[in-house]
Formats: structure tokens, C-alpha cells, sequence
């Protein structure tokens, strides 16, 4: 039925006369990975890729095409050996796995087929794609925008959150009210929304099985719906901005895990989400604090997935994205289940030349223990057009227990200095030559780790980079010292870029806009391909 | 628009859902189906496949009797490997007893048909609890369990389920007995174990065609499911493998107590129905099954 529907399309699109081609826009994109797997011993890689397959892939081939308000997009997605959805499988398939169609008539905008959207801030309901992480929560229904006028919109959608190419039987409704609005020079973005997900039978009657195993005392009536709301604002006066946003949920069946046993409970429980965002920004300064405080805010479309599976909402980490290695080492996520959030951060420009940058954030279980802590500065130099250094200090405590449901792991306590420094070249300043240098001191989970990157990037075309990452000090006596290398190059032309190389990393996190999974080691050669046309 | 969506959000959160399913009562005084213990023993072999065929009927339900005609048929094409067990059902008028008999119906039938995919009429039946391949309900008719019984009767269980060490008080009515479940091949999805109490040759009235038959007899009427109705799960235990629930060896011992009841029921026409299960979603397929008449 799909494929028939994008026919369709195409043959409409095809049919359009020499006179109206001039209104027909196309364009698109392809995003290619490749792996070529080599099995290393030292990283215990026994994936079946590095046993068997050697290879994988995935690719996604995006058109969009507007013709006369009438906007189109298709996807082809390909996945072979992937592991990118689970790190544990090897994942094969591949068709057409993103259709829409979205028109405008007077105030309404409608789109059908699959889409991406989300109500407030995310926190309520969020439909979204992650390609680095193998996510992909669109939605496949109906979708109505309805413009009251300028200042006014309402949103309605229905329909069933995709997996991987099929959709789950679970059917989702939201609804939202934006308004802008303002009180003398006091803007406000106030909103409102709805969400409602109603379960399967099937769901449903495993729910009652489940149930009755349970003792009497701990039994309840599973509800097919769960019922959620949230309120959001955004006051702007002068250089302050204030987002405020909360949102709670009804009652429902999920799975917490029991914080005396460790173990998964299935239980009826409702939730809530507060957070608060508190910004302040003028030339040269800019100030953040942030809060949230989450009780048991456990949205997915099924109570049986687990993981990145299923998640209707978005509840990205409150601490900061670190883009060096080393100090992203220990990245978190948020917890579902409960936790009290703070973050704070300082950047300050002295002048053009001058800039520091400060950071904390803090997380607390809802008994009150630490979480996570995290003390970020760094300082940015630019000693000429040419020179510019970034040197900083980052320092982590990280509750392994936690965050990757390690129980008998001992808490990560860090300190990783970290310094980069960029050089341009010749007369045009085209070219550039970039060092990093990162230490991260532990003497938990595997131990000390030196970081060590060259890269020498000869605009508009070519880059090239060198990098490795070494085990200096195992926590483990006698444990050997393994470095994890890189070499890279990539290769610029008009909008497309190639690259490839060869690496061995170690198993870590990967975090992507606040939303984190386990990586695995991996060692072998990895090339890509990025284009829009 | 906000205002015209307003009553239509009031009236969603004014609707209440109706809730069926969940047991909340305490179990019957002294009724229990619990696990004794576990343990890993040596792998047997393998027993025949052994089919739960669920007839759910009534008594004043003119097409039940060739439903039971169509089981009686099959247990004699595949002689000793179909467990059989007719499930009284209250659809509408369909239970009704003949005036002045008493009704054969058990409310643990209804939730059982309900579960399986309530078609609002009889009979039905369910076998291995299957959605066959084709269809989209586990219940089907009674014409069409010839065909899925010839696949399900050369399927390999997973275990093999026994039923041992019965104790039966004469006096008290007591039964207490062991279901023996050990795993021959690897399980990676949890299996639940349901027991229920049959009685044969029961003599009541049945409704036909031509009219009322008063002497007819009964076979494998549902008395009771042993507390819980829809199944206790197997935990896991034993040897296994990563990544595997089950595997060859694990043995289970779940034992139950119940009571015959004496006054209705001829505890030398009882049998113990006991079954290994699946509980994944709409899957609820039973894997393997076994049956023991009451040891008096």
C-alpha cells in the first residue's frame, strides 16, 4: 500500500505540464555508513559482524518535492548487518520507510503519513529522528495545524509511533494551543497541550496475566489509556528569558526497578515532570540556570519496552553535551523513574580574544543520594587570527550503579584536564592544523586514559587525522595497556563529503543531544557518505 | 477551536473504562498452585506431543453437541494425544439449563473465552490456545479443527508435563498433587503452568436440534482452574545459558491443593488437567499438556 502510495505521487508529480514544471522544487539527501569489521581479542568483539559477516551498512535516501503547496517527502532506508539499532543484533531490511504528504488551505496546514513533532518542549510527547543512535520515533497518521491567526496556532495528530518499518499497534492523540501574547515589554509564549495513548488487547491481556502472578495486595486494574497534560510558558523581558513547564500523566501499569532490590516491579503509578529554564544574555555574558524534577514520568507507546524502544517523550540530560572525549567519557541520561536535576553555566568574554566558560549540573535520586555531579571551565584564547587554544578542566562524579545498571560497580570519580589548540596556515589562512591533548584521571571502572589527536584540514577539500586513545593506568593490576587509534580522511566536494578510516574504540556511551545508548568496542575500518542535492 | 475542543476533553476524561480480568479475590481457603522447588536434572526423553483442545459450550446451545461429536471424532483419529476440556460458557441464553437442572457453567470459562477472543456465540474451540497461521483469533469452529489438529499433534513439545504423587481425602476432599514439568530444549520466552479439575460422564440435559436430551452425557466438563486461572509463570531457575530462560534439564515441581466437591461432583469421574503455556501478548500458546484421572 505504501509503495503504491508513493507511485502515485511520482505519477502525478511526472504528469505535471511543461508550464507548471517551474513550480515543481526536488531535492534530497543520502546519508551512507559502512563498517568493515575486524575481530580483535584485546576488545573482546564477538559480535557476530566481527565472526561472521565482517561488513555492514546503513543508508537513508531522502526526496522531497514541492509542487504548489503540495510537499512531498520520501525515504528509502537500507540497514545490512547493522547493529546501529541493537548493538546485540544484526539487523537487515531495507524499503521505504518515510512517506508524507503536507498541504496547506488557508489557515489549515494537513500532513499525511509519517511525520516528526513534538508538544511543548518534548517533555510531554516528542515524534524525532537520531540517526547516530539508531532512533527513529516518527509518527504515521494524521496531522492538522490550524492558525487562529498570527499569534495563535492549535495542532491536533493521531496515528502510531513507527518501529523500524513496521508500526505499533498503540495509538497516540496529541493536541496544542501556542499562543504569543505580551504584557508591556514582556513577551510570553504560553501553550498548553494533550496527549492520550491507548493500549492493545494483546498488551493489555499479558498486562492481566502478569497481574494475577503478582500477590493480591500488589494487584490492579490495567488501565488501556493513560491520559497526560502539560502546561508551558516563555516570558522575555529585556536580556531574561524564563521558560517554565509541567506535566503530569495518569495512572498506568509500568515497570520501575525497586530501589532496595534492583529488581523490575510492575506497578500503577502516575507521574509528573517540573522544569524550569532561567536565562539571562547580554554582549559578552550569558548566564543559564536550569532545573527538573521527574516522578516516575515513564511514557512509552508499550510497558514491555525497555531501553530506547518505545519512548514517546523527551527527557534529554541536564548536564552538559561535552564534544571532547575524554570528558564525555561518563555521560548521563535522564531517569524516567525519578530524579531532582540543577545546571549551570557562565560564559564570559573579557573581549574578542578572551572568553571563559563555566558549567555544573547535579543530579539527585529522589532519596536525595548523588547521582551524577559534573564541574566543567574552560578558557578560550585567540592569540591571533591564526592561533586559537581552548584550555580546560572537567571533573565528574558518576554513579556506574546507576546509569548502566551495573550494581556492584563503584562510583566514577574523575579529573580530566584537556587543551586544544588550532594553527591556520599560509597567506589565505585555508588551511589549519588542530592538536588536542586530553588526561582523564580515575581510579575506578578500567582506569586512566591519555588522549591524543592531530589534524591537519586543507580547506575547502580535504582533512586528515590522527588519533589515539591509550589505557595508562588499568585500574586492574596486570591488566595491558591498550591503545585505541584512529586514522581518518575526509574528502569535500561540492555538498558532498566522503569519509573513511580506520579505528578501534573501546565500549563507551554515546550521547546525541541528550539522549544516550551503549556503543560498542568496535575496530575496523568505517567510511561515509554524506550528500544533499 | 480551544473552546469547542474543551467539552470534547471533558467528556474523554469523564469516561471511565471497565476493567475485567484481574482476580482480586483471595484464593479459596486452602486452594493453591505454587512452585515447591527447581532444580536441574538429567534431560529425559522426549514424550509425545499432547493437544489441549478447549470446547467452550453450553447447555441449551443446539450446535454444541456436534461440536462435541467433531472432538470425540478426533480423539479417536489421534488417540492419546488430545487432552480435552469442555468449557461451560454464560453467553446470553446459551447456558441456560433445562428448567429444574442445575446449570453446568464456570466463571473461570468466561474469562478464558473472553481472553481467547469473545465471538459472542458457541461453540468455539481453541486449540493449543493457537492463532493458526491465516487466522486472527484463537477461537475457531468446530468444522475447521480437523485441519489445524493434524499440524499441532507433530509438533515437538519443549518438556514433558507429568502429574504425580496425587494424595486424595476421601473424607475431606482434599487433592493434593505435583505437576512435573522438565525442559528437553531451550525456552527464550517465560512459559506459565495452568491446572484445572474435569469430571466425565456427567448426566444433564442438552439441547439440539430436535429438542431437549435429557440423558445426555457429558465428557471433560470444566469443575475448576486451580488458582490462578490465567497461569503461573515458571520462574527462571537452573542451569542456563545466557540469554536463555529455559533450558534442557531445568525441572520444576509445582504442586497444588484443592478440594473435590463431593456434593455436586463423582470424584471417580475426575481427572487433573495440567498444561505449560505461553504468555507473550496475544500468544498464549500451550506447548504441552497432560492429563491424570483422580486416584481415589
Amino acid at each position: 500500500m505504501k509503495r503504491n502510495f508513493v507511485i502515485s505521487i511520482f505519477i502525478i508529480l511526472a504528469s505535471i505540464n511543461v508550464k507548471g514544471q517551474d513550480k515543481l522544487q526536488v531535492n534530497g539527501s543520502l546519508m551512507l555508513n559502512t563498517g568493515l569489521y575486524q575481530y580483535d581479542s584485546s576488545l573482546n568483539t564477538t559480535n557476530s559482524q566481527y565472526l561472521h559477516q565482517l561488513s555492514s551498512a546503513e543508508a537513508w535516501f531522502t526526496i522531497n518535492a514541492n509542487y504548489d503547496g503540495f510537499y512531498t517527502t520520501v525515504r528509502y532506508d537500507l540497514f545490512e548487518n547493522s547493529q546501529l539499532i541493537n548493538p546485540n543484533e544484526d539487523y537487515t531490511a531495507q524499503g521505504l520507510n518515510f512517506f508524507s504528504v503536507t498541504k496547506s488551505i488557508g489557515n489549515f496546514t494537513f500532513t499525511g503519513g509519517n511525520f516528526y513533532d513534538q508538544i511543548g518542549s518534548g517533555i510531554l510527547f516528542r515524534a524525532y529522528e537520531e540517526r547516530t543512535l539508531g532512533l527513529d520515533y516518527a509518527m504515521q497518521g494524521i496531522r492538522i495545524i490550524y492558525k487562529l491567526n498570527d499569534s495563535t496556532s492549535v495542532k491536533v495528530f493521531g496515528g502510531n509511533q513507527k518501529n523500524r518499518f513496521a508500526v505499533t499497534p498503540q495509538f497516540i492523540r496529541c493536541a496544542e494551543i501556542d499562543h504569543l501574547w505580551g504584557i508591556g515589554k514582556v513577551g510570553f509564549n504560553t501553550g498548553a497541550g494533550f496527549m492520550n495513548r491507548t493500549l492493545d488487547d494483546a498488551t493489555v491481556q499479558q498486562l492481566i496475566t502478569d497481574i494475577n502472578n503478582l500477590p493480591l495486595s500488589a494487584r490492579f486494574n490495567p488501565v488501556y489509556n493513560v491520559y497526560a497534560g502539560t502546561f508551558y510558558n516563555t516570558a522575555i523581558w529585556k536580556n531574561f528569558n524564563w521558560y517554565v513547564e509541567g506535566a503530569a500523566k495518569s495512572k498506568e501499569a509500568v515497570f520501575i526497578t525497586n530501589p532496595t532490590t534492583d529488581s523490575g516491579e510492575l506497578v500503577n503509578k502516575n507521574g509528573y515532570v517540573i522544569y524550569s529554564a532561567l536565562g539571562y544574555s547580554r554582549s559578552g555574558l550569558g548566564i543559564n540556570l536550569q532545573y527538573r524534577k521527574i516522578d516516575n514520568f515513564i511514557l512509552r507507546v508499550n510497558p514491555y519496552d525497555n531501553l530506547l524502544v518505545g519512548v514517546m517523550d523527551y527527557l534529554p540530560a541536564l548536564s552538559k553535551q561535552d564534544a571532547y572525549r575524554l570528558p564525555a567519557r561518563y555521560s548521563i541520561s535522564a531517569l524516567p523513574q525519578g530524579e531532582s536535576a540543577y545546571q549551570g553555566e557562565i560564559t564570559y568574554s573579557f573581549d574578542t580574544k578572551n572568553n571563559i566558560n563555566f558549567n555544573t549540573s547535579q543530579v539527585f535520586d529522589p532519596t536525595g543520594n548523588l547521582l551524577f555531579r559534573e564541574y566543567y571551565a574552560d578558557y578560550t584564547k585567540k592569540f591571533n587570527p591564526a592561533v586559537k587554544m581552548v584550555t580546560g578542566l572537567n571533573s565528574v562524579i558518576y554513579d556506574q550503579s546507576v546509569y548502566e545498571s551495573e550494581p556492584t560497580d563503584p562510583t566514577v570519580h574523575t579529573i580530566t584536564p584537556f587543551t586544544e589548540w588550532t594553527i591556520r596556515l599560509g597567506k589565505s589562512l585555508r588551511k589549519s592544523i588542530q592538536f588536542e591533548a586530553q588526561y582523564l584521571f580515575t581510579r575506578q571502572d578500567v582506569g586512566d586514559f591519555a588522549y591524543l589527536e592531530a589534524e591537519y584540514d586543507l580547506a575547502p577539500k580535504f582533512t586528515f587525522t590522527l588519533l589515539d586513545m591509550y589505557n595508562d593506568r588499568p585500574v586492574l593490576p596486570n591488566a595491558p595497556k591498550l591503545h585505541y587509534p584512529g586514522i581518518f580522511t575526509s574528502y569535500t566536494v561540492n555538498q558532498t563529503v566522503i569519509s573513511i578510516g580506520y579505528t578501534k574504540q573501546p565500549e563507551g556511551i554515546i550521547c546525541t543531544g541528550g539522549i544516550c545508548r551503549v556503543e560498542p568496542a568496535f575496530s575496523g575500518l568505517k567510511a561515509t557518505l554524506n550528500t544533499n542535492f | 477551536m480551544f473552546f469547542y475542543l474543551l467539552p470534547v476533553l471533558l467528556v474523554v476524561g469523564a469516561c471511565k473504562e471497565q476493567f475485567t480480568g484481574v482476580n482480586f479475590n483471595p484464593p479459596p481457603a486452602g486452594e493453591q498452585l505454587y512452585i515447591d522447588s527447581s532444580y536441574q536434572a538429567a534431560v529425559p526423553k522426549q514424550e509425545s506431543k499432547m493437544v489441549l483442545l478447549e470446547d467452550f459450550t453450553g447447555l441449551s446451545c443446539v450446535n454444541c453437541p456436534y461440536a462435541d461429536d467433531e472432538d470425540s471424532v478426533l480423539r479417536a483419529q489421534y488417540p492419546n494425544q488430545i487432552v480435552s476440556i469442555c468449557e461451560h460458557t454464560v453467553i446470553g441464553s446459551l447456558s441456560n439449563p433445562y428448567p429444574g437442572y442445575g446449570a453446568l457453567s464456570d466463571s473461570d470459562a468466561l474469562v478464558n473465552y473472553n481472553l481467547f477472543g469473545n465471538q459472542g456465540s458457541l461453540p468455539y474451540g481453541a486449540i493449543d490456545r493457537t492463532i493458526f497461521s491465516g487466522q486472527d483469533t484463537i477461537l475457531q469452529l468446530y468444522g475447521a479443527w480437523g485441519g489445524f489438529m493434524s499440524t499441532e499433534v507433530t509438533l515437538t513439545p519443549p518438556m514433558n508435563v507429568d502429574i504425580v504423587n496425587q494424595i486424595y481425602d476421601t473424607t475431606s476432599g482434599k487433592l493434593t498433587a505435583t505437576i512435573q514439568v522438565t525442559y528437553t530444549s531451550i525456552m527464550n520466552e517465560y512459559n506459565y503452568i495452568s491446572a484445572a479439575i474435569t469430571e466425565d460422564s456427567i448426566i444433564d440435559p442438552q439441547k439440539n436440534f430436535t429438542g431437549w436430551v435429557l440423558k445426555y452425557v457429558h465428557q471433560h466438563v470444566l469443575r475448576k482452574f486451580i488458582f490462578p486461572v490465567t497461569g503461573l509463570q515458571l520462574e527462571t531457575s537452573g542451569s542456563h545459558s545466557p540469554g536463555n530462560i529455559y533450558s534442557p534439564g531445568n525441572t520444576y515441581l509445582v504442586k497444588f491443593n484443592t478440594y473435590i466437591n463431593k456434593k455436586e461432583w463423582k470424584p471417580a469421574h475426575c481427572n487433573i488437567v495440567a498444561f505449560v503455556h505461553e504468555e507473550t501478548g496475544r500468544k498464549l500458546k500451550v506447548l504441552q499438556a497432560t492429563i491424570s484421572h483422580l486416584k481415589l
